[in-house]
């Protein structure tokens, strides 16, 4: 018996529970998309007791501390089952930052309520998007009371969050703090993702903070919203690995069900093929997933900024489950013919999840340029 | 510290003694040892070659290795080989594919020495293997025909048992096709129809027989780079003694598809496309595309094409590791790496723009490059070692189970 064997049989019992716990079940994700916020508020508070939103904290802070593999099965099997619900949000990115930041009355209350389910939103994301913490269009200023903050963070999610994480910048140095959402000056507007989930948009208009919440400044800040943010990029692969999943599953049921000219349509070659091409889609995004929660999991302990190794490995995974979630929703729809164009059948609670997440945090095209500027090839 | 040669059931001492016992030592350990070898002798002027090498220009190296023992890296002990273990076979490999050795005609440790040890009878083992570790023994395949290419079951190459002058021996007549190197063998492997009234797939049978046995001839293909690596072996009342059957008589069909695994991993390693990737580096380099955002958005797709493959043959090299068999999950790696380098070739040739045509070494800037050398590696890849559609058909079929017509 070792760690890595103990390690196993634990991961290997969460994967079963989480199994247990999250089934494909279209009606109910469509339910959830239907809800006003977007979201199965049950399935939240299940996750929840099931101690799965502490899966990256340590033991201290009330967390299981079982690491990035632990977090990206997680992620994969939600994807798998069609949950939309903020766990790569919230249990993984602003559990990220605010681990990283140093201890205090601030980051602890919040880590507290973030493991009982209460969510929290990392905002850092210009009115165009962009995955660096510096770009943050949110600018702060000391004031009497405190710092004011002025500008705009978009893509903010989720949006039921009762605290934001703000990246924002004063004189040259970056600094992360806590925004209640009601915030006097603060003013939000929602956006509608293709799953029907909710975004925001955020308006700080001389949003006055505390300095008791700032959580973190300069380099730490940095580091601490760049590791939430590339954490994050990997889950969302994980997830749309689950997605892609599913849809292969759905697919290839339909083609050794569906009968056209006689027979099952899964017996003529043109789609056998296609849905091969698919399914290989599938194994690179999880060869790719894999690689990058290695990566992950070996730089854990590090201080600082996270090595570019994850960072490449990061978005070496989106970059891939981004374009294969994309072709095969393409694929998925096409060998369903008209079927596959409905909300009425399961298929489409994947489409729009893959839509959604294939977009979110760097798409195929950012990731792939990342990349390319990360890792040179050597002429030999 | 010497270690002596392992005697096995056949009472022959197969092989040069091994230097030592290589799973004894440490996987990095391991890994100097071959790498310091390979750099210190392998010859530079053969390294990361486009192309198939014949025999005359590889025969030193393999010589050499054959005299040291490492002929045979995956072989058992027992039989002349050097024993690794999967992870050090990994390595070994690994490190032939990092210092860009060239393969030779090595049929004959890859197909006939695992074959003759699963199937093989003990005197056809100290008939055959003992060639095949000297390399006084070079094999070829005679598998395809011109009738039977990925319906290969349907092959008609005859072959007749009959008492001859020098006791029971078949008499073979037919055609194979695409046979690699065959002008340098000096033995051929034949899957020939002993029962024409069987169902294809149970009336073949495998032989063993020697390349210059009269009633053998041997014509090479030029192909469309111009190079001669398949020939057409025509078969005419060829003579095969009995004793070179290998298995049962008509169960020759099962025989080979146990041997059609192996090729889907091999074939698999993301080494060419590395290589691949390194020259057209080099031709955007030359030609002063490598910083064109187009080239770069184009590039890093392939790279990253490139690393999924090396990330899913990590995957599968792990589980050969642990000793797990490979399932037919595995034809991913061949279909990938094969559409991937021909994919990496294609934007070579558009890369080099109107150089992209010109053939053999290409002066670029102040570099000779082949540019289409690469293009045309590219395109059999995808054909031989069973289609990407026979691959893609296997998959449907046995991984995804789709139903059949």
């Amino acid at each position: 018996m070792n760690d890595k064997q103990d390690l196993d049989e634990t991961l290997a019992l969460v994967a079963q529970a989480v199994a247990d716990f999250a089934k494909p079940d279209a009606a109910r994700a469509r339910a959830a998309r239907d809800a006003a916020d977007g979201c199965d508020a049950a399935a939240w508070e299940g996750m929840a007791e099931q101690g799965w939103l502490a899966v990256l904290l340590p033991e201290s802070l009330g967390g299981t501390a079982l690491g990035m593999r632990a977090a990206a099965l997680i992620a994969e099997r939600l994807g798998y089952a069609g949950h939309s619900e903020p766990f790569v949000a919230t249990a993984v990115m602003a559990a990220t930052a605010l681990l990283r930041c140093p201890a205090g009355p601030c980051r602890d209350t919040l880590l507290e309520g973030l493991v009982r389910g209460r969510c929290v939103a990392l905002a850092w994301q210009p009115p165009l998007g962009a995955l660096s913490p510096a770009a943050t269009a949110v600018t702060a200023r000391e004031e009497r009371s405190g710092l004011a903050l002025s500008g705009v963070a978009r893509f903010v999610v989720p949006a039921q969050a009762g605290q934001y994480l703000v990246a924002a910048r004063m004189d040259g140095r970056m600094l992360l703090c806590a925004v209640d959402a009601d915030a006097s000056g603060l003013s939000m507007v929602k956006e509608r993702t293709a799953d029907g989930g909710l975004s925001l948009r955020l308006d700080f208009d001389r949003v006055v903070v505390e300095r008791s919440a700032i959580l973190a400044q300069g380099d730490a800040a940095e580091s601490a919203v760049q590791s939430a943010i590339e954490s994050g990029v990997l889950c969302t692969a994980a997830e749309l690995l689950g997605a892609i999943t599913r849809m292969l599953e759905v697919t290839q049921t339909y083609l050794c069900e569906r009968q056209q000219f006689g027979q099952h349509i899964g017996a003529f070659q043109v789609l056998q093929h296609r849905l091969v091409d698919m399914w290989m889609q599938k194994e690179l995004t999880r060869a790719a997933v894999g690689a990058a929660v290695t990566a992950f999991d070996a730089a854990a302990d590090a201080p600082g900024p996270l090595p570019d190794a994850c960072v490449a490995a990061a978005s070496s995974a989106k970059a891939r489950a981004s374009e294969a979630a994309l072709f095969v929703t393409g694929q998925a729809v096409q060998l369903h013919g008209a079927i596959g164009t409905t909300d009425e059948y399961e298929l489409g609670v994947y489409v729009n999840r893959s839509l959604t997440l294939a977009a979110a945090l760097g798409n195929a095209a950012f990731h792939r340029s990342r990349f390319g500027a990360l890792v040179a090839v050597e002429e030999r | 510290m010497k270690s002596s040669t392992t005697i096995n059931d056949d009472g022959v001492r197969y092989g040069v003694e091994q230097e030592r016992d290589w799973n004894a030592l440490g996987d990095e350990a391991f890994r100097a040892i071959v790498r310091a070898d390979f750099e210190q002798h392998y010859p530079a002027h053969l390294r990361y070659l486009p192309h198939r090498l014949r025999w005359a220009e590889l025969r030193d190296w393999y010589l050499r290795m054959a005299g040291k023992g490492w002929i045979a890296p995956a072989w058992p002990r027992e039989f002349g080989g050097m024993g690794l273990s999967p992870a050090k076979l990994l390595i070994y490999l690994e490190e032939q594919e990092r210092w860009g050795i060239a393969r030779y005609q090595d049929h004959g440790v890859l197909m006939i020495g695992p074959l003759l040890m699963r199937y093989g009878t003990p005197e056809q083992r100290r008939r055959f293997l003992p060639g095949i570790l000297s390399c006084e023994h070079i094999w070829c395949q005679g598998y395809s025909e011109p009738g039977s290419g990925s319906d290969l079951a349907s092959l008609r190459t005859r072959a007749e048992l009959v008492d001859g002058p020098n006791g029971r021996e078949f008499v073979v007549t037919g055609q194979k096709t695409w046979t690699t190197l065959a002008q340098d063998a000096t033995h051929i492997f034949l899957l020939v129809r002993t029962d024409p009234q069987a169902k294809k797939q149970e009336g073949i049978s495998f032989l063993l027989a020697d390349r210059h046995a009269p009633g053998i001839r041997v014509r090479p293909i030029r192909d469309i780079a111009g190079h001669e690596e398949f020939c057409e072996v025509f078969l005419d009342d060829v003579r095969v003694p009995a004793d070179n059957l290998v298995g049962e008589i008509n169960r020759g069909w099962t025989i080979a598809k146990s041997l059609l695994g192996f090729e889907r991993v091999s074939l698999g390693s993301p080494k060419f496309c590395e290589y691949g990737l390194q020259m057209l580096l080099r031709i955007a380099r030359l030609t002063g595309r490598q910083d064109d955002p187009a080239f770069r958005d184009k590039f890093a797709a392939l790279q990253l094409d490139v690393v999924h493959l090396a990330d899913a043959y990590a995957g599968f090299a792990a589980r050969l590791v642990r000793g797990e068999p490979l399932g037919p999950d595995v034809s991913l790696l061949k279909i990938w790496s094969t559409e991937t380098f021909q994919r990496i070739a294609a934007l070579g040739v558009e890369t080099a723009g109107a150089a992209g045509g010109l053939v053999g070494d290409v002066q670029l800037g102040d570099e000779a490059i082949n540019i289409l050398g690469s293009w045309y590696k590219s395109r059999p890849a995808t054909i031989y070692g069973g289609s990407n559609e026979i691959q893609r058909n296997i998959i449907a079929r046995e991984v995804l189970r789709l139903p059949a017509r």
